[in-house]
């Protein structure tokens, strides 16, 4: 799951300069992450793990980094 | 350039799927019907003064990078046109070919004008059509322009952001990306029932049509009666989807579906402002029932109006504008498929709706004729190639039912009209 959201994170959605260099405690939105891009994850996390995530915990909590996003999908498997 | 706000490219992609259906495009009519012809000459002038006063009556919509905006025109076209029937015999036929052919004018999106006032004239009638184009503006702006062009130059120009802008920019980025979901789910949820047609559409559609149904003073005082009697104080809206759901049913559908759903709009300008003008400023509510639901009339409206509760407690109904905002940066064609069809590629909208209401500001004389009559005109894409456009004027109701009739046969429509009147009369 990890790897998998970390490609399409690097490769679909933020431009990175150094992706090789991406860590998992990176913060995306200061790394480019916008509301489209959130959108855009999110239907991805929802389609690809079959979750369903609640509206009411679009946060940046769950959002902010990878290692929050991969915590709050296997929160909803 | 004036950009499109985010409700303003919901009815652009709406004009994509309605010129993918056949038709014209967006093409929509506020019709203006007059006991006497006004001075041609001092309405031209009038039209000539408003499209100076505000360009963007007149302005070319163009595509810049995946959204689109108004541009200002180097020169300002006239958007004043004048019909007059020389045959005294068929002026009824010559008044309805006119309008027919307005609405129907095939043209590219970047010829278009925003705007057009037509005046056709004849001995017996008379009208005073504003065709506008949707993205433009909504069914409120187009009686405010009516407003602006005869009372011209009475009020000051107000800028300030209105509406759709307004609610946008107060709502934070998380804000918004919940209330789209919120959208998303609700609409989800709606998905579960597959919506009933009354023709799959499957024939090639060149044109739409329109047949016109007026309620004198009595029959309307009846039928809003009956309207806040089954659906409330503030659910005259509903009360006529209900009635047209029931309609459906009874005169039956093409594909039955599993029930009816049917979006509609609601506006969020203050009530008697007299501006903002341009721009659509609205929202979108769903309405659905099951076929089960249907039988007790009753039961029906007590279920629309606990839907209806239930949107507005949940803030479904503004939800649907970031999802708008976030549409407006999708190709049309994507928009267009996201937005009209289910998981099963069925068409969500059993009908297309719109309820404007009694007309505000109240208009009784254009250039000292008397207004005896109003109605407004929409297309509709193919399927559900059926609408209903129900307005008032002076306490008397007309409805508009706009159709395509390669999809909807005239035998067909005049048995929903009759079941129609018998529903809201609450005699079926």
């Amino acid at each position: 799951m990890h790897d998998q959201i970390k490609t399409f994170i690097t490769q679909e959605i933020v431009q990175l300069e150094n992706p090789e260099h991406f860590s998992s405690d990176d913060d995306l939105l200061a790394a480019g992450l916008d509301s489209m891009g959130i959108m855009r994850l999110i239907m991805f996390l929802e389609k690809t793990f079959g979750v369903t995530l609640p509206d009411n915990e679009i946060e940046p909590d769950n959002i902010q980094t990878l290692n929050y996003i991969v915590k709050w999908v296997e929160r909803h498997q | 350039m004036f950009p499109l706000n985010a409700a303003d490219h919901f009815t652009l992609m709406m004009d994509h799927e309605i010129r993918k259906s056949g038709l014209a495009g967006n093409l929509c009519a506020l019709v203006i019907e007059l006991e006497t012809c006004p001075d041609k000459d001092e309405l031209s002038k009038k039209t000539r003064s408003f499209a100076q006063r505000f360009p963007l009556a007149v302005a070319s919509l163009q595509k810049t990078g995946r959204r689109y905006a108004w541009e200002e025109r180097h020169k300002s076209p006239d958007i004043f046109f004048h019909h007059v029937c020389h045959d005294v015999k068929n002026s009824g036929t010559f008044q309805i070919e006119t309008l027919k052919k307005i609405i129907n004018k095939k043209q590219p999106l970047e010829d278009l004008l925003p705007v057009e006032v037509h005046l056709i004239e004849s001995e017996k009638n008379n009208q005073l059509v504003l065709r506008w184009f949707h993205p433009l503006c909504d069914a409120k702006g187009i009686e405010l322009i009516l407003h602006h062009i005869i009372h011209q130059g009475q009020h000051q120009h107000n800028d300030a952001p209105a509406g759709v802008d307004a609610w946008l920019a107060k709502q934070g980025l998380w804000q918004k990306i919940k209330f789209a979901f919120k959208a998303r789910n609700n609409i989800r949820q709606l998905d579960r029932l597959n919506s009933a047609l009354l023709n799959p559409a499957d024939q090639p559609a060149d044109t739409f049509d329109f047949q016109i149904v007026r309620y004198d003073k009595e029959q309307t005082a009846k039928i809003n009666m009956l309207a806040r009697q089954y659906a409330g104080m503030t659910g005259t809206a509903l009360y006529f989807i209900g009635c047209m759901m029931r309609t459906l049913k009874t005169v039956g559908c093409d594909h039955q579906g599993d029930g009816f759903c049917v979006p509609y709009a609601f506006n969020l300008r203050k009530r008697k402002a007299l501006f903002p003008i341009f721009g659509n400023h609205v929202s979108f509510l769903f309405s659905q029932a099951s076929h089960t639901q249907l039988k007790s009339k009753q039961q029906l409206f007590e279920h629309l109006k606990e839907q209806n509760k239930h949107s507005i407690r949940h803030s479904l109904d503004f939800a649907m504008l970031p999802l708008m905002e976030a549409g407006s940066w999708l190709n049309l064609d994507r928009f267009g498929e996201i937005v009209r069809k289910n998981p099963q590629a069925t068409e969500r909208s059993s009908f297309w709706f719109s309820y404007t209401g009694e007309m505000d500001p109240p208009m009784t004389e254009i250039l000292g004729c008397n207004v005896t009559g109003l109605f407004q005109i929409s297309p509709v894409t193919a399927p559900p190639s059926f609408g209903m456009l129900v307005s008032q004027l002076n306490g008397e109701l007309t409805i508009s039912y706009c159709y395509i009739p390669q999809h909807v046969p005239e035998e067909k429509l005049v048995r929903i009209t009759k079941q129609m009147s018998l529903e809201l009369m609450d005699q079926a």
